[in-house]
C-alpha cells in the first residue's frame, strides 16, 4: 500500500437502503441499552411513517421514520440496542459507526429509569463520540412504582445534557424531549476524568489524533487506541504519524500497565462506572428499600427447579396449540377465498375477455395457486407472533433462554437457540428469521442448520396421508416417531457440526440480562406481530410465487403434452433411478417430491394430480358474484368465530369444539397403495421429512447467513435424506422380509 | 477469595478481579462486573446453570464457566448464610446493631448502593 493513502474510515459501510438521511432535514439517531424502551419510543413517534432497512449484506435491523417538530420533518433512526460502544456485537459496531459516520444533529440515548448506572455507562459513551447528546429518561412510571425518585435537574446539569423524563408506552413526555434534544443539546465530549496517569496520556494523544483527522472525536479514538482496539488502530491509516502514534500509543498502555497493574480496558471501565456509580448517588433517591419486587416472585415460580422446566415447556405446547387451532379456521377461508372463488372468478373473467387456455391456466394454476399459497401462511403467522410477542414483551423469553441453556449448550447452542427450532415446527422460514436474537453469528448459523430438521406444518399432510392409507392402526404413532426423528437428527448433527464445521470458533458467551417483568401494551404487540408477518410475505411470497410459477411451465411445457411428457416429467423421470434404492423410484413420487421444493404440502396435491387426475372444469361454471361475495363475507365471519371458541376452549373446562375428524383423502390413499408398499412408504416418509429446505427456507438462509451456507443445508439436508431413506428401505426390508 | 462460580443463592460478594478472553472480560465489564462491585447470587437454573446475579440494580445471568472467571471477595458478615455458626460474629451492642443491618462506624466500609452502609468484616473471615 502507498504510504499516502487516505485515512480509511473505521468499518464496514452503513445501511444505504432508500431511506438515508437527507440533511436538509435534522438527523435524530436513538440509542440505548435493549429492553429500555427504545422502539417504542421510535414507534410511537414515527408511527406508521417509518422503513425497515437493513445493514448489507448482515440481519440487523435498522429502522429510520420520520418525525414531524415544529412544522418539520425531523428523520429518526433506530439504531440497534447496545450495552456499550465498545463494539465487540455487531450491534455495537453499527451504533457506534453510525454516529461516528452520518453525524446525526443529536444522539438521544434512551435510559432505564429502573437501571440507571448500567445505562449511564453507555451514555458517557455516546458523549465522548462528541456528537449532542439528549437523554430520554424512560419508563418513569415503573421507576415511580419502585419507590424510586430522580433528580432529572440535577442530572441533567451534572451531566450538561437535556434529560427530558418519558413514559413510552404511554406517550408521555415525547414532544418535549424531542424539542429539547433538537434545541439544547451541545458537543460535551469529555465526562469522565480517567485519573491522573491516563489523563496525561490522554493530552498527549489527543491532539496527535486529532491531526490524523479520522472520524469521531480524538477523545473517543484516544480512549480506544490505549485500549489497544484493532480497528482504532487500523483507523488512523497507514502514513507515518499514523505508525509513529501506535507505537506511542502502545507505550502509554504500557506505562498505564505498570502503574496499574492491570491494562487499560479496565481502568477505563472502572472510572466509566465508578463516575456514573457516583452520578446516580447523587440524584436517584429510593424511598423504599430493596423488597422481594413483583419480578422475583414471578420468577421464583418461573425459574424454579422444580417448575422452570414444566412451566416451559407448558407454554411452548400451549404457544403451538394456538397458533395451529386458532388460525386453522382462517386458513380454510383463504384457500377457499383463493383456490375456489377467485379461481372462478378468473377463468370465468378470462374466458369472457377470450383468453387462450395457457392464460387461464397460468392465472389460476399458477398465480392464484402461488399467492394463495402464500397467504395461507399469514393467520398462522399472525397467531404465531402474537404469541411470541407476548412472551418477549413481557420478558418472559429471557427466563426461557435462561432454562434451557444447559441443554442447548450441550448441543453447542445457546439458551436463546430455542426459540427459532420451537418455531421452526410450524414453519421453517420464521425458525430462522427467529435465528437474528441470537448474538453471535456462529449461533446464529449453527441453529439455522438445525431449523430445517424441525418438521415443519407444511409436511404433515403428507404424513397424514400416507400414514392413514398405509398404517392405519398406527397413524399418531408413525407421525410422531418422525418428529422425534427429526429432533434426534438435529442433536446428533448440531454435535457433528460443533466438532467439525466451528470447532476452530471460540464459543461464544451467554451473559444475558434477565429484564424485568412487565405488561406488554397491545399496541407495542400488534406493532411487532405486524411487523414480522409483513416481513415474512413479502420475502417469502416472493420467491414461494415465483418458483409456482416456474413450476407450473415446467408442468405445462411442452404445450398440451401429458404431465409425464412434460418438461417437469422427464426431468423427475431422469432422476428418478436414483431412488430405486429407497423403494420410490419413479417418477411420480420424484416429481412430487419436487415440488415440495415450493411449499412442502404441494407434495400432496401434486400427487392427488398425478395419481387420481386432475379434475380441469371443461366450461367455467356461471358466475354467481353476489353469491360468492356473501359466502366469502359470512365466509369470515365464521372463521372468526370459530377461531374465538379455539382460543376459549382452551382454558380448561370449556370446550366448545365438537369432535373434529380427520378427513382422509381416501381416493388418494387408495391410488397409493397401488404404487407404494408400507416399507417404500416409510422410506418416502422419512424422506419427505428430512429432505432439502422448501424454496423459501432456502432463501430465508441465503438472506440471513449467505449462499454458501444455504447450499451447504440443501446438499447436507438431501444426502441426510437419501441415507435415511436407504436405511429405511433396506433394512426394513431385511427386518420384514429375511 | 473464591470465584462467582462457587457461591450459593443469597450470597453476597464484592467483584476483585474479572479475567477471562478479551471479549468475555469486556462484556463483563460493559455488565458492570468491575471491580469493587457489589454482586449477589440470586438463583440456579432448574438444570443447575446458569446462575442468576444481582448486579448494578439489575438481573445479569451468566454460565458458570463465564462466572468462574471472576473473583469475589465475600461479603460482610450481615449477609453470610452461616453467620449463627460463625466464630466471628460481633458480640455486644455493636453485634445487634450489625444484625438489624446498622453500621456503628461510618464512612468506610462498603457502600452497598442502596443507602446502606455495612460493616467491614473482620480479617480472615470466610463464611
Amino acid at each position: 500500500m502507498s504510504p499516502d493513502t487516505t485515512v480509511q474510515a473505521p468499518t464496514a459501510t452503513l445501511p444505504r437502503n432508500g431511506a438515508a438521511p437527507q440533511r436538509d432535514q435534522p438527523l435524530v439517531a436513538l440509542v440505548g441499552n435493549p429492553n429500555a424502551g427504545k422502539s417504542t419510543l421510535f414507534n410511537a413517534f414515527t408511527g406508521a411513517r417509518q422503513h425497515v432497512g437493513n445493514w448489507p449484506g448482515k440481519t440487523v435491523d435498522v429502522k429510520t421514520g420520520t418525525v414531524r417538530w415544529d412544522g418539520r420533518p425531523v428523520t429518526l433512526v433506530d439504531l440497534p440496542g447496545a450495552y456499550s460502544l465498545s463494539a465487540h456485537s455487531l450491534e455495537e459496531v453499527i451504533a457506534r459507526d453510525f454516529i461516528l459516520e452520518e453525524r446525526p444533529d443529536v444522539a438521544i440515548v434512551v435510559v432505564d429509569a429502573t437501571n440507571l448506572e448500567r445505562n449511564l455507562y453507555l451514555v458517557v459513551q455516546v458523549m465522548e463520540l462528541g456528537v449532542p447528546v439528549a437523554i430520554a429518561l424512560n419508563m418513569m412510571d415503573q421507576a415511580e412504582a419502585e419507590g424510586t425518585v430522580i433528580d432529572v435537574a440535577r442530572l441533567s446539569q451534572l451531566l450538561g445534557v437535556p434529560v427530558v423524563p418519558t413514559v413510552g408506552t404511554r406517550r408521555q413526555g415525547l414532544a418535549d424531549l424531542l424539542h429539547k434534544a433538537l434545541t439544547e443539546a451541545r458537543p460535551q465530549p469529555r465526562p469522565v476524568d480517567y485519573g491522573l496517569e491516563a489523563e496525561r496520556e490522554l493530552a498527549r494523544l489527543e491532539p496527535q489524533v486529532a491531526a490524523l483527522a479520522p472520524l469521531g472525536s480524538p477523545r473517543h479514538l484516544a480512549l480506544k487506541l490505549l485500549e489497544g482496539d484493532k480497528e482504532a488502530m487500523r483507523a488512523l491509516g497507514d502514513s507515518s504519524a499514523a505508525d509513529a502514534l501506535r507505537r506511542e500509543a502502545a507505550a502509554a498502555a504500557e506505562r498505564i500497565r505498570s502503574v496499574y497493574g492491570d491494562d487499560a480496558v479496565l481502568l477505563i471501565a472502572d472510572r466509566r462506572y465508578g463516575y456514573v456509580h457516583g452520578l446516580a448517588h447523587q440524584v436517584v433517591r429510593r424511598s423504599r428499600g430493596q423488597q422481594r419486587s413483583l419480578t422475583d416472585r414471578i420468577d421464583d415460580v418461573v425459574a424454579s427447579r422444580l417448575l422452570g422446566l414444566p412451566i416451559f415447556f407448558g407454554l411452548m405446547a400451549l404457544v403451538f396449540k394456538l397458533t395451529a387451532d386458532a388460525s386453522a379456521p382462517f386458513v380454510d377461508w383463504v384457500d377457499v377465498l383463493f383456490n375456489d372463488v377467485l379461481a372462478r372468478w378468473a377463468a370465468a373473467g378470462l374466458t369472457g375477455l377470450a383468453a387462450p387456455s395457457w392464460i387461464i391456466s397460468l392465472a389460476v394454476d399458477g398465480v392464484l395457486a402461488g399467492v394463495g399459497g402464500v397467504l395461507t401462511f399469514l393467520p398462522v403467522l399472525l397467531v404465531l407472533y402474537f404469541c411470541l410477542a407476548v412472551l418477549e414483551d413481557s420478558g418472559y423469553m429471557a427466563r426461557a433462554a435462561f432454562v434451557m441453556d444447559r441443554a442447548m449448550h450441550a448441543l453447542g447452542l445457546h439458551g436463546k437457540s430455542f426459540i427459532p427450532l420451537i418455531v421452526g415446527f410450524g414453519c421453517n422460514v420464521p425458525g430462522i428469521l427467529a435465528t437474528r436474537t441470537l448474538e453471535h453469528r456462529r449461533d446464529r448459523i449453527l441453529t439455522g442448520l438445525l431449523v430445517p430438521l424441525m418438521s415443519c406444518a407444511a409436511r404433515l399432510p403428507v404424513y397424514v396421508i400416507f400414514a392413514a392409507a398405509f398404517f392405519p392402526r398406527h397413524t399418531t404413532a408413525v407421525i410422531f416417531s418422525l418428529y422425534l426423528l427429526g429432533i434426534a437428527l438435529a442433536v446428533v448433527s448440531g454435535l457433528v457440526f460443533q466438532r467439525t464445521l466451528f470447532a476452530h470458533q471460540r464459543e461464544s458467551l451467554f451473559v444475558l440480562e434477565l429484564p424485568p417483568y412487565r405488561l406488554p401494551t397491545l399496541r407495542g404487540l400488534l406493532t411487532h406481530m405486524w411487523r414480522h408477518s409483513q416481513e415474512f410475505v413479502v420475502k417469502a411470497g416472493t420467491v414461494i410465487l415465483a418458483a409456482s410459477i416456474i413450476v407450473w411451465a415446467l408442468l405445462n411445457l411442452p404445450v398440451g403434452a401429458r404431465p409425464e411428457e412434460s418438461l417437469f416429467g422427464r426431468g423427475a423421470g431422469a432422476v428418478a433411478p436414483a431412488f430405486e434404492p429407497l423403494g420410490f423410484g419413479n417418477w411420480e413420487a420424484t416429481g412430487a417430491l419436487t415440488t415440495g421444493l415450493v411449499a412442502k404440502e404441494v407434495v400432496v396435491s401434486t400427487m392427488s394430480v398425478i395419481y387420481v387426475g386432475g379434475e380441469r372444469a371443461g366450461e367455467p361454471e356461471p358466475v354467481d358474484i353476489a353469491g360468492d361475495v356473501r359466502r366469502v363475507v359470512l365466509g369470515l365471519g365464521q372463521a372468526t368465530l370459530d377461531a374465538a371458541k379455539v382460543v376459549l376452549s382452551l382454558f380448561p373446562g370449556v370446550n366448545l369444539l365438537g369432535d373434529q375428524p380427520v378427513e382422509a383423502d381416501t381416493a388418494l390413499g387408495q391410488a397409493l397403495q397401488r404404487h407404494f408398499t408400507p416399507l417404500s412408504a416409510a422410506a418416502f416418509l422419512v424422506f419427505v421429512l428430512l429432505y432439502a429446505p422448501c424454496v423459501a427456507t432456502l432463501a430465508a438462509l441465503r438472506a440471513e447467513f449467505g449462499g454458501r451456507w444455504a447450499a451447504f443445508s440443501f446438499f447436507y439436508l438431501l444426502a441426510l435424506a437419501w441415507l435415511a431413506g436407504f436405511v429405511t428401505y433396506q433394512v426394513g426390508g431385511w427386518l420384514v422380509g429375511g | 477469595m473464591s470465584d462467582l462460580s462457587q457461591l450459593q443463592p443469597g450470597q453476597r460478594a464484592r467483584v476483585c478481579e474479572v479475567k477471562g478472553s478479551t471479549a468475555l472480560r469486556r462484556r463483563l465489564l460493559d455488565m458492570g462486573l468491575v471491580p469493587g462491585a457489589e454482586i449477589e447470587v440470586v438463583r440456579v437454573a432448574p438444570l443447575g446453570d446458569p446462575v442468576e446475579y444481582m448486579v448494578k440494580g439489575y438481573r445479569l445471568s451468566l454460565r458458570r464457566s463465564e462466572a468462574a472467571k471472576v473473583t469475589v471477595e465475600t461479603a460482610p458478615c450481615e449477609w453470610c448464610p452461616n453467620r449463627e455458626q460463625c466464630p466471628n460474629r460481633p458480640a455486644g451492642w455493636r453485634g445487634w446493631l450489625a444484625r438489624l443491618g446498622l453500621s456503628s462506624r461510618s464512612g468506610d466500609g462498603y457502600g452497598l448502593g442502596d443507602g446502606r452502609e455495612a460493616r467491614k468484616p473482620e480479617d480472615g473471615h470466610e463464611p
